[in-house]
């Protein structure tokens, strides 16, 4: 780089280019995570869609992800974002393990650190557009946190994002205990998956369930929700309507 | 250890292999007083001698506390201890605020260890540490009056705008950095935050981010100055925008070197801080720079303030850390004892002590140590109590003249309180003496450090190995 020409370049120039860096909308979207905690782990749900606005465009997103070897992290919102956060965890994980001295960072700082992350950004108007469930188990000792894109976060025995706080935790609440079982678990999962996938626009009918416990993650191959459509009043739905012809 | 010519320098190897400065660095360790240190399986205690200069004064602090799950007790230059104890505690907090848990004390250790390591390996340059320079440089004799009563010099400005050249003398004052602040804090007091800076540097052509590194150079008339530039955006490391640049020149055959950081403090004032390896090149710098100008900002500069003072010459990459730690640490394996010394070694130990008559400790400690490890926390202290006994060679053992620290599962780092200790040294001497009388006997030649068994277990200190056999004289006499 040669700095020989003279030109004389006008100091009060001001060319903005800063404001098209910062996140203003997200573009493609999962919609809800619903975990809970359950007798050995995690038990965490979400489906395979990546919404660009209203249409289902992508149909095998998968967005729940390992966290080395005590976490399970699953977001809901901006795919792009989501992205960029396991490129971050990847970072933090390898330099944790290149200590190599038998230390491991646990679900309780890897949700500390996502928690900054997102702060850090959201003070910079440059949100990270996501709900972050991260879930996981080290000693024995099961850790189930939220943090959303603002930086809001806290734990808990159930968490739900995106529309799942409104369908799906009133759901938890009456039906979740202490210690359920496997089978448990995933059947009050798949009950509020359900709901949701009747109610919420984005879902599509695919979906993972993972767990986490002592021994590691396991993510389940995709299946699909038996739904019913058989209601009386689905058969000839415009009768009686006004105005039809 | 005799003075020879490889022991001026930390950067100097010997023909042996040895870097002196590290070796002395580690005898200034013997030479504090004593620090002791054990663990058992759940607790770790640290205790230490009180040394106060004066019977009105109080005495140096030797023990600090880190965190909740680590404590270092320290021996040698107390100053670089309670230095490297304050890096150790932000270290242990930014860990904690980010992870919201305690840090692993092994990492830590590592980190000092690193830490240590490296102020051996930076050297700077001159006997006195190199020499920061202050040069603001301005568009607009906006605030000529302020400084022209102050004294400083403006530059001529010479033929149009267009074409600048170097000034034929450049009137710079250097002032002893007090005055030369005041000027300073009031431009800095209108800084302005603008991004532009850096785009007007490079042009609009270069599309470079924070953080990337650009190359370029500026051929100016007998001098030809290469740099590489490393931006930074706003905010980082405290600095608004600007630039910074390490700059190696040649100017009439001698190579010149320096660090040099440039930013925006104000509308029409730009701020140059350079550490320059020598005096000798600060007027070249200052003319290099009144010529960067016009291709670096658009316009030459109507006027030059320089203050310029020497930097202090405890700079941390400057010598070796003349103090030994015991860090007691708790964590997901348990307690864990380690020792940090001068040289960047750290090795972990069931039990150690260091400090003046530290091999009597050594001694007692070495007698007992198979029954620490599962040692309930009473016994443990009541063992760092009778290892302080021996150091101190006869005098009376009181909790005055003695600190001991506690840390265990449960139990967060704290300070055991002046009547807790005189209360266990109560108790310990009814019990009986037998096993501490024997040890007296045998302590005695705590000078010979080299000696044997203690040797073993201070294992890697590979410097020490060869220089410790050969006592004699004092480290430092000619």
């Amino acid at each position: 780089m040669q700095l020989m020409d003279s030109s004389h370049s006008n100091p009060m120039s001001l060319c903005s280019q800063a404001d098209s860096q910062r996140t203003l909308y997200p573009y493609v979207t999962g919609t809800s995570v619903i975990g809970v905690k359950y007798k050995d782990g995690i038990l965490m749900a979400a489906d395979m869609g990546g919404s660009y606005g209203s249409t289902l465009r992508y149909k095998s997103v998968e967005r729940m992800k390992p966290i080395g070897k005590h976490s399970l992290l699953g977001a809901s919102g901006e795919i792009s974002d989501f992205q960029e956060i396991l490129h971050y965890l990847d970072e933090l994980i390898l330099y944790d393990n290149m200590w190599d001295d038998g230390n491991s960072l646990g679900p309780k700082e890897v949700h500390s650190y996502l928690t900054r992350v997102m702060y850090n950004r959201r003070n910079k108007f440059n949100p990270l557009w996501n709900s972050l469930v991260l879930g996981g188990v080290k000693n024995g000792q099961k850790y189930l946190g939220t943090v959303s894109m603002i930086g809001v976060h806290f734990e808990d025995n159930h968490v739900a994002t995106g529309f799942g706080n409104h369908l799906a935790r009133p759901i938890l609440r009456d039906e979740w205990h202490e210690d359920l079982s496997f089978e448990d678990g995933v059947k009050l999962l798949e009950k509020c998956m359900r709901v949701l996938l009747y109610r919420d626009r984005s879902a599509v009918n695919k979906l993972q369930i993972a767990k986490i416990t002592e021994e590691g993650v396991t993510i389940s191959q995709p299946y699909s929700l038996k739904t019913f459509w058989g209601f009386s009043a689905f058969q000839n739905p415009t009768v009686g309507a006004e105005g039809s012809w | 250890m005799f003075r020879n010519q490889y022991d001026t320098d930390v950067t100097t190897w010997s023909p042996a292999g040895r870097l002196f400065q590290v070796e002395y660095a580690m005898e200034a360790v013997k030479q504090g007083s004593a620090a002791i240190g054990l663990r058992s399986k759940t607790h770790v205690v640290l205790a230490c001698v009180n040394k106060a200069n004066s019977e009105l004064s109080s005495h140096q602090k030797k023990i600090f506390k880190v965190d909740d799950h680590i404590g270092v007790a320290i021996a040698g230059l107390t100053a670089d201890g309670r230095v490297l104890s304050r890096y150790m505690r932000s270290e242990c907090i930014n860990y904690s605020f980010t992870y919201e848990s305690p840090l692993p004390v092994g990492r830590l250790v590592v980190q000092l260890a690193d830490k240590a390591q490296s102020s051996i390996r930076h050297y700077l340059g001159s006997d006195l540490g190199g020499m920061w320079l202050k040069i603001i440089f301005g568009a607009q004799l906006c605030k000529a009056s302020l400084v022209k009563k102050k004294g400083f010099g403006s530059l001529k400005k010479g033929g149009s705008e267009q074409n600048w050249f170097l000034p034929k003398e450049v009137c710079v004052t250097l002032v002893p950095s007090r005055v030369g602040f005041c000027c300073l804090e009031m431009v800095w007091e209108r800084v302005l935050t603008s991004v532009q800076l850096i785009k007007r540097v490079y042009g609009p052509r270069y599309c470079l981010d924070s953080g990337s590194c650009g190359q370029f150079s500026i051929q100016l008339r007998n001098c030809y100055l290469v740099g590489t530039g490393i931006l930074w955006e706003r905010g980082k490391r405290g600095l608004k925008d600007g630039f910074s640049f390490t700059f190696l020149g040649l100017f009439r055959g001698s190579l010149i070197g320096a660090i040099l950081m440039v930013w925006r403090v104000h509308k029409f004032y730009w701020m140059l801080k350079i550490v320059l390896l020598d005096l000798s090149h600060l007027m070249l710098f200052v003319y290099s720079l009144c010529a960067c100008c016009p291709f670096m900002f658009g316009f030459p500069p109507h006027e030059v303030l320089v203050t310029a003072w020497w930097v202090c010459t405890q700079r941390s990459w400057k010598r070796p850390y003349g103090v030994g730690l015991l860090v007691a640490g708790l964590d997901e394996s348990g307690a864990h004892l380690y020792y940090n010394c001068p040289s960047g070694n750290y090795f972990e130990y069931q039990a150690f002590a260091i400090g003046s008559r530290s091999q009597a400790a050594k001694t007692y400690l070495e007698r007992r140590f198979g029954t620490f490890q599962n040692s309930s926390r009473e016994d443990l202290i009541k063992d760092a109590l009778f290892a302080i006994r021996e150091t101190l060679q006869g005098e009376k053992l009181k909790s005055s003249i003695c600190t001991v620290t506690v840390l265990g599962v449960g139990e967060p780092f704290h300070i055991l309180d002046q009547e807790t200790v005189q209360g266990l040294i109560n108790a310990f001497e009814m019990a009986g003496e037998e096993a501490p009388a024997a040890d007296q006997g045998a302590a005695g030649e705590e000078g010979a450090a080299g000696e044997v068994g203690a040797a073993a277990e201070e294992g890697g200190a590979t410097e020490e190995g060869g220089a410790a056999t050969e006592e004699g004289a004092a480290p430092m006499d000619i």
